[in-house]
């Protein structure tokens, strides 16, 4: 018995013309094998680790000049895999990995200042890091905002794992306390490619 | 004689063959699967990392955005966080992406930018060498020093030699000077699909 040079497929020796049936038994064994593995890593592929997390109530209240971290409630799609529990972008080990992540903040405010500040942002929390969550990346994008409602949207691209997690926050500048509004609050990931 | 199937030309056994020459047949059709199903794998690896390079500034850089020459207000970069398909050389030119295979592909950038002030505004352009801006965000600003933007494209090339790279520009008036600075730029490139 022989076997070829990739995917090591077995063939007889030409001088062995006897046991027809079992040589043709190992290799449409041996092909079964080999195309089952491919089913199952292609689906894995095309089912990238993809998750959509949503605020589906309004965030009230928050306070001027404070970052303010928004916590989502409810996972609007998962796939690929465990990534968030809801209120965050966790995966879990086996999925780490670039991330291309987005959020979008709705902000009302109901006695809006004239130009104030309005600041969605995306932070990368490495909560492994010593005794204390470290921020290992950060996006920002701020709108100013004189009728007190605005949508703010932000992205990014950043490593996650199971100990680096994608979180929003907000910030503002406005005179009196404003509202994060469900439901277009909300933050995606999408896995671009493994641990490179 | 064998015979081959209808599209992926696999080899079988016709009638008139000999039971001495089935070896030889066995051998054939194995080196052909094998060379089908290590396609298959090569196929996976390459979609299981695309094409993808991450690269980031993190020194405070200026650009001249009124009146400089061509090119001079496209961001340039210092470190490469991961350059899966040899897209980067930083060397040969610290502001392009390579994009070095034909398909669809996703590019962004997020950038913070010091020093538009007055009624200026400042707008982050994704563009590639030929004419395109694929992504265009805008932001005008009253009051503030530093502008913080994000923005993502998704195009298609035919070809495998397009460049990819990001530029800064202000607009408005009361403008403060012709340069700008960005304090932190990070810019993606990375291949979606086939076209």
């Amino acid at each position: 018995m022989q076997t070829t040079t990739y995917q090591k497929l077995p063939y007889p020796l030409p001088a062995d013309p006897g046991a027809l049936a079992l040589h043709l038994q190992q290799l449409a064994d041996a092909v079964d094998a080999k195309l089952d593995d491919l089913d199952t890593q292609w689906l894995a592929q095309m089912n990238k680790p993809t998750a959509v997390i949503r605020r589906n109530t309004n965030l009230t209240g928050i306070s001027a000049s404070t970052d303010t971290q928004v916590l989502m409630e409810t996972i609007d799609k998962e796939v690929g895999g465990n990534l968030t529990s809801g209120q965050t972008i966790t995966p879990d080990v086996g999925l780490e990995g670039w991330y291309h992540l987005k959020a979008q903040v709705s902000f009302n405010a109901g006695t809006p200042t004239a130009n104030t500040q309005r600041r969605a942002m995306i932070k990368v929390v490495n909560f492994s890091l010593l005794s204390a969550s470290f921020v290992v990346e950060e996006f920002w994008v701020e709108e100013y905002e004189n009728n007190g409602s605005v949508n703010v949207t932000v992205e990014g691209v950043a490593y996650l794992d199971s100990t680096r997690t994608a979180q929003v926050w907000v910030r503002h500048t406005n005179a009196t306390a404003i509202d994060v509004t469900a439901p277009v609050t909300w933050l995606a990931a999408t896995r671009i490619c493994p641990k490179v | 004689m064998s015979g081959t199937t209808v599209t992926q030309g696999l080899t079988f056994p016709t009638g008139t063959d000999k039971l001495k020459d089935i070896p030889t047949w066995l051998k054939t059709l194995a080196t052909q699967l094998d060379g089908k199903l290590q396609s298959h794998y090569l196929d996976l690896a390459r979609t299981e990392v695309p094409p993808f390079a991450l690269l980031n500034n993190a020194t405070p850089a200026s650009y001249t955005v009124t009146g400089g020459s061509s090119g001079s207000n496209i961001l340039r970069f210092e470190s490469v966080l991961v350059d899966t398909a040899s897209m980067v050389d930083l060397t040969a030119d610290n502001r392009v992406f390579n994009l070095t295979k034909p398909g669809h592909w996703c590019v962004g950038c997020y950038a913070r930018i010091n020093g538009p002030g007055g009624t200026s505004g400042v707008r982050l352009m994704l563009n590639t060498d030929f004419g395109n801006t694929w992504g265009n965000v805008a932001h005008h600003d009253t009051t503030n020093t530093f502008v913080w933007l994000s923005a993502s494209a998704i195009f298609y090339t035919t070809l495998a030699t397009d460049k990819f790279f990001v530029q800064i520009s202000q607009f408005g008036t009361g403008i403060p000077g012709t340069a700008l600075t960005v304090d932190r730029a990070l810019a993606w490139a990375y291949w979606v699909r086939d076209l």
